[in-house]
């Protein structure tokens, strides 16, 4: 199974009309998922922000 | 199918190498089209001419080296667009590596090669103009035409 991708920041594909937001996970075929993080616009480190409550937390707390 | 215009036309980018010089390897890939595109360029390989005169006889022509050409395409600048951001990883990338270009006309017919990314040139020209990036694609391979579906 492959590992899910998180956006590293807004963006949009203008092939396919997708518009992806920032660390939201983004679901493609392989080859465009290695297109995007070539691009550095995904990556597979889980974003602070959406990997659990706790995180959300610490986030609200700075 | 007569003649076309450019309206409709594409270019995108991939990351990846086809297995095979051909429609198939390259149609295998998974592009990124670049957004906002006023201009493409031209594509196609020119020749260097060789010549000799003999002594007698009419000059002779021949073909010698082929030169794949490159693409000046030309952008309305955005950052938040997939397809710019990877043709600019292209620009930026100092190794060798090839990327993967796929130009699609009005007509659905496709060219595909392998290219480098020399510089992406940005032009802000005055107030009024769309801020522009410029890119220079080398053509490194030879061009494979692959015909309207």
């Amino acid at each position: 199974m492959s590992k899910t991708h998180y956006a590293t920041r807004s963006f949009t594909d203008a092939g396919t009309l997708r518009a992806f937001e920032n660390a939201k996970p983004v679901e493609a075929d392989a080859g465009t998922l290695a297109n995007y993080k070539a691009a550095g616009l995904v990556t597979t480190d889980q974003p602070q922000a959406v990997s659990g409550n706790e995180d959300q937390d610490a986030s609200h707390a700075e | 199918m007569g003649l076309q215009t450019g309206a409709g036309s594409s270019i995108a980018i991939s990351v990846a190498a086809p297995a095979t010089q051909d429609v198939a390897g390259y149609a295998a890939l998974s592009y990124t089209e670049a957004a906002n595109c006023e201009k493409i360029g031209t594509i196609g390989a020119t020749f260097a001419k060789t010549e000799f005169q003999p002594l007698k006889g009419p000059k002779q022509k021949l073909k010698g080296s082929a030169d794949y050409g490159s693409l000046q395409p030309s952008f309305g600048l955005d950052e938040g667009d997939a397809g710019q951001t990877l043709f600019r990883t292209a620009a930026d990338d100092e190794t060798n590596a090839l990327y993967s270009v796929r130009v699609t006309y009005q007509s659905g017919a496709k060219r595909y090669f392998q290219g480098r990314v020399f510089g992406w040139p940005e032009t802000i020209d005055g107030a009024d103009p769309v801020t522009m990036a410029m890119p220079t694609v080398e053509i490194c391979s030879k061009i494979v035409r692959a015909p309207a579906a």
